[in-house]
């Protein structure tokens, strides 16, 4: 039998190579198969792990994409609520996809609020890392989306950002979904969320400040720990123009703690 | 290898944490829908599916190119799996194809490799905490491996390095057992050839030993 691949090799044999013997005898056959035996396992390296879960999840993410987007085509509203509600599996897929992948692609906004210092006692702890995940929660799966943005901690740790800064720029939080109006004017800094949390008549440390869209509106998605049940969380959806005049608040729901 | 359990489309694998999902649940899973399914797959395997690359192509970044190249082409092709072989077959049968074809297209269109190149497959491969000799050897090993012909070079790899039956590397390689022995021991001749100077220097001049067992053995 030949190796008819013989010729692809990338690099001139060395001469030895060329006077090699077509077989070992079974000794030295052996010896070198022990030698081969004895190298080490090699591990794959982060930045590889890093670099191939990246590429899987945005295919991932693409293919929810197109799956959402040929069933919206191919039914209305009505029709997608309701087959939503005859398979909850594939709403959850949906869910599961949008949280995980998003993640991994858009990252995180990296803003790390401090709880204030010195500064007005009323005002709530804040101490939440703002992310903007790039999530497009609805409200038929929103549940399903905290739960996995609450149990999925970023990939890599935060960076820093100013905590007086504005609302993170689109290109520094989403560079994979530009099309996302993911900025909006949400005050993602510790004072901006304090005053929306003041807005909502809440004072506890938000464990979760995604600023996303939803109902493809840009909001703010803050889970607060429920102070009189510690297995539950409180979610509220507000608007980006969230603050302590006006919540705007778009959807309030209660689930389990992850 | 895998399993055969059918798997629900409403239950992703991600969640049925009170008992491992097979390899065959997690592709079914992922074909179902479930966007979690096919990375849990994929990390299950990561380590000897990336062994195998660097291995048959001797260099970090093909084998991170042909790596993810294949494993994207898993992702998208996964609803063709018949089941006729173990998803791991499958899995590593497209990697090394994908290094092989990678391989080829190199030598269709040679480079200079980058004065570094040497350097930096050494320290992919080689274990930095052994002792130099041990290191300088795997590192005679690993070149003589790359001279080698690709399909040689996987059939050894995948036999002599990683421990595939030469069944389980007949499909990989998707040829018949005798080829992939063959191969072997065509390749191992080559090595064997390569190495053993190296290992075994000889002298100049034959020496008796006037000590140990007996002194010198002429006869």
């Amino acid at each position: 039998m030949s190796d008819e691949h013989a010729s692809a090799q990338p690099q001139e044999p060395d001469s030895s190579l060329l006077r090699a013997p077509e077989q070992l005898d079974p000794a030295d056959d052996a010896r070198i198969r022990e030698l081969l035996g004895a190298l080490p396992p090699v591990v794959m390296p982060a930045a590889v792990a890093d670099r191939i879960g990246a590429a899987i999840r945005t295919e991932s993410l693409a293919r929810v994409e197109r799956t959402a987007a040929a069933h919206s085509a191919g039914a209305g509203d009505e029709v997608g609520a309701a087959r939503s509600r005859r398979n909850p599996g594939a709403r959850r897929y949906v869910a599961i996809a949008s949280a995980a992948a998003a993640i991994a692609v858009a990252g995180v906004v990296g803003l790390t609020v401090a709880g204030q210092s010195g500064g007005a006692g009323t005002s709530p702890p804040v101490t939440a890392a703002a992310v903007s995940s790039g999530t497009h929660y609805e409200s038929a799966s929103l549940a399903d989306q905290v739960t996995i943005q609450l149990s999925s901690a970023p990939a890599s740790p935060v960076a820093s950002i100013p905590a007086t800064s504005q609302s993170p720029s689109p290109a520094a939080t989403a560079p994979a979904r530009s099309r996302m109006p993911i900025s909006g004017t949400f005050a993602a800094t510790r004072e901006g969320i304090a005053d929306c949390l003041r807005g909502l008549a809440r004072s506890q440390n938000p464990i979760l400040v995604d600023v996303a869209t939803y109902a493809d509106v840009p909001a703010a998605v803050l889970a607060l720990p429920d102070e009189a049940d510690r297995s539950m969380v409180d979610v509220f959806v507000v608007r980006v123009s969230c603050s302590s005049a006006d919540p705007h608040m778009l959807s309030h729901v209660r689930i389990p703690s992850p | 290898m895998d399993g055969s359990a059918s798997v629900s489309p409403t239950q992703p694998a991600a969640e049925r944490l009170s008992e491992p999902a097979t390899d065959q649940e997690l592709l079914a899973a992922h074909v179902a829908g479930d966007p979690l399914a096919f990375e849990q797959l994929v990390n299950r395997h990561r380590d000897r599916l990336w062994a195998v690359a660097l291995r048959t192509t001797g260099d970090p970044e093909e084998a991170a190119d042909g790596l993810q190249e294949a494993l994207l082409s898993v992702f998208r092709s996964a609803g063709t799996f018949r089941g006729d072989a173990a998803v791991t077959t499958w899995l590593h049968r497209v990697v090394v194809n994908a290094c092989l074809d990678r391989l080829r297209r190199r030598a269709a269109r040679p480079t200079v490799p980058l004065p570094d190149e040497e350097d930096a497959g050494r320290s992919a491969l080689a274990d930095t905490h052994d002792p130099l000799s041990a290191m300088e050897l795997r590192s005679e090993i690993y070149k003589a491996l790359r001279e080698l012909p690709p399909e040689q070079r996987a059939a050894i790899v995948l036999i002599d390095i990683e421990g595939y039956s030469v069944d389980e590397a007949a499909q990989i390689l998707d040829c018949p057992g005798g080829t992939v022995k063959s191969r072997c021991a065509r390749g191992r001749a080559k090595l064997a050839a390569r190495l053993d100077p190296l290992r075994n220097p000889q002298p100049e001049e034959p020496v008796s030993s006037p000590t140990a067992e007996g002194g010198d053995k002429t006869r």
